[in-house]
């Protein structure tokens, strides 16, 4: 563990503003250095990836190193986001974890068959949701080698 | 009848016909006889006559060319006599007349002989004197007597015979005309008979016709109605599958962050709130987290319709042993003895009837007093009676039986009612929904559940299952089938 700490770069695509709040709120209070960027929907995703429209400033809007993807988004849901960003090559190496109420079976078959890392139900308390952005920070800084 | 009729009238008729012609036969040939037998008298009377005149012109003259007649008459008198005396038999009475006829004859034949015989040796003289003695003349005039009253008796047998036959032809004729004129009447009745008959048969034909456009036109209405209450009943379960997702997702969505930034109150401005502020929204927290179960309840509630599988052949004991595995962790904690026999193979929706197992031995594992290990007792038996009336189905029986706690009768009914519940939240934890689930599952598979408890005594829990399901067409492809 000699290595310099790293932070991670996460980018959320969150339609509703009230989660992209607490997810704000929980990164700081989980105290891991992580920038956390948002967009609110699939199409604004794809346009940040590509750094296209409004994102093409790399030092305002940097590539995420980790992508927290909500499924039910208005324009472009997260399922056809997901499938384009695996489509394309430039970007399909960066882990995709999906995020959302769902909890339905096909949901989750479909988000792994696209490619996600993880399913995961959003979390009903404040409290686990902090737990949650600790943990997410820990494991894709500190355990997970990415390119 | 009228044909039995018809025959003994034909047969009848044809008989006497018959007869009659036979009559007519018989009297042709007597009638033909007859007229021989006075042509052989005319042929007899008129030959003598020319034998009698030939030997007196011979007499007076003595030329032989004069006898040329009487040498006919000789050669045919003979024949002549034969052949009346064969003709002559059918009258009686002339057998007598032919004999004496005969007799006279041969008499006048020998008679003129001897006159030709004499006048041969010119003893004319003599010859005279023979004809003299009138002797020929008398037989001559008894001949011609016995003659005429022969003609004169066959011409009266001719007469009757004569009658007769216009007697039986005008039979003929009238049985002809009647049997012709009855025939003609039987005919037209049999075709009066048959053309009202097909007039009647059409006009059934026509009426059952009739009927069936009609039934067809009602067996049409009712097809169309049923199409369109199996589309409504598709569109209301559509709409609450909608429904369902609406309750999962957006409902639970808003009461989320209720309780989201209720925790966020309670961490960042506990200070602030004070201790009768933190208090009301740790309420308001709780009241939240229940009507998210709640509203989890109803849709697992919904889903027992919604998101049914097809029966298929299921090993209760499988089940059992999930469900067992499930409430393992609260078997150990209570110290819970359960006593399960074995269980027979149903068609059922296996997932289904593991939530009825797992409710109510959950629901066993609670109620029960807290210094008792719950015993728990689950028996089953199969081929019992049906509980419903006119079901051939083979049915089981399943009795979950406890020690616990128990409830009073009159609730027995109540307990199976959608958010019931018969403690306080604090007493015993719980929606009310298990039972419902319970009932409703049940019913969903043709069966039926029924609660037995007294307070103290443990609680009986009876369900009734067909062990068999037959498998029911959709509607709309059942109707497509039909005609």
């Amino acid at each position: 563990m000699n290595m310099p700490k790293k932070t991670l770069i996460i980018l959320m695509a969150e339609d509703d503003a009230d989660d992209r709040l607490l997810a704000q709120e929980a990164m700081h209070e989980s105290r891991v250095l992580n920038e956390l960027h948002f967009v609110e929907d699939g199409v604004q995703l794809l346009s940040y990836l590509r750094g296209a429209n409004d994102f093409s400033d790399r030092i305002l809007y940097p590539m995420p190193g980790l992508i927290l993807l909500d499924l039910n988004m208005p324009k472009m849901d997260g399922r056809e986001a997901l499938a384009e960003i695996k489509a394309d090559s430039r970007l399909r190496r960066i882990p995709v974890v999906i995020l959302t109420t769902s909890k339905a079976e096909e949901d989750m078959v479909k988000g792994y068959d696209l490619g996600a890392v993880s399913y995961i139900t959003k979390p009903v308390t404040f409290d686990a949701l902090v737990e949650l952005m600790r943990t997410l920070g820990k494991y894709w800084v500190e355990f997970v080698e990415l390119p | 009848m009228a044909l039995s009729a018809a025959i003994t009238f034909f047969t009848v008729s044809a008989v006497l016909a018959y007869r009659s012609i036979d009559v007519i036969t018989k009297n042709n040939i007597s009638i033909n006889n007859t007229l021989q037998t006075i042509n052989f008298i005319k042929d007899l009377n008129r030959e003598l006559a020319a034998a009698e005149s030939s030997q007196r012109g011979y007499l007076l003259t003595a030329d032989p060319d004069y006898l040329q007649p009487y040498h006919q008459t000789l050669v045919v008198v003979d024949d002549l006599l034969r052949l009346l005396g064969e003709s002559t038999t059918e009258l009686p009475q002339q057998k007598k007349r032919f004999e004496l006829l005969h007799t006279y004859v041969r008499k006048k034949i020998n008679e003129m002989q001897r006159i030709v015989a004499l006048t041969d040796r010119d003893e004319i003289r003599a010859a005279i004197r023979q004809v003299k003695t009138d002797v020929g003349i008398e037989l001559m005039r008894a001949i011609s007597q016995l003659l005429a009253e022969m003609e004169s008796d066959e011409f009266t047998l001719l007469e009757k015979n004569k009658a007769v036959a216009a007697e039986n032809r005008e039979f003929i004729l009238m049985a002809l005309l009647l049997a012709n004129g009855i025939g003609l009447l039987l005919s037209l009745g049999v075709f009066y008979t048959l053309y009202r008959n097909s007039n009647k048969v059409a006009e059934l034909n026509s009426a059952l016709a009739l009927a069936n456009a009609e039934l067809e036109e009602k067996v049409g209405v009712r097809t169309q109605a049923l199409l369109q209450y199996s589309e409504e009943l598709q569109r209301s379960n559509r709409e609450l599958e909608e429904f369902a997702f609406v309750a999962s997702h957006d409902l639970q969505e808003p009461l989320r962050k209720i309780r989201a930034f209720g925790d966020r109150l309670q961490q960042k401005y506990s200070a602030q709130l004070g201790d009768t502020g933190s208090d009301y929204v740790s309420r308001m927290q709780s009241a939240s987290e229940r009507m998210s179960v709640l509203i989890d309840d109803l849709l697992s509630f919904s889903r027992v319709t919604t998101k049914q599988r097809p029966f298929v052949s299921v090993n209760l004991n499988e089940v059992m042993h999930r469900v067992m595995d499930d409430l393992d962790y609260s078997i150990e904690e209570t110290g819970a003895q359960l006593h399960i026999d074995p269980l027979p193979i149903i068609d059922a929706d296996a997932p289904q009837i593991a939530q009825v197992f797992m409710n109510l031995i959950a629901n066993s594992l609670k109620f029960h007093p807290l210094d008792v290990r719950p015993i728990i007792t689950v028996t089953s038996a199969i081929n019992v009676a049906s509980p419903i009336a006119d079901d051939s189905r083979t049915w089981c029986c399943l009795r979950f039986s406890d020690q616990g706690i128990g409830f009073e009768a009159q609730y027995a009914e109540r307990i199976f009612s959608l958010f019931q519940r018969l403690h306080g939240r604090d007493e015993y934890s719980g929606t009310g929904i298990g039972l419902a689930l319970c009932r409703k599952i049940i019913e969903r598979h043709g069966g039926t559940i029924a609660a037995q408890s007294e307070p103290g005594e443990g609680a009986v829990f009876t369900i009734f299952l067909p062990m068999t399901h037959t498998v029911i067409e959709p509607l709309a492809d059942l109707l497509a089938d039909a005609p």
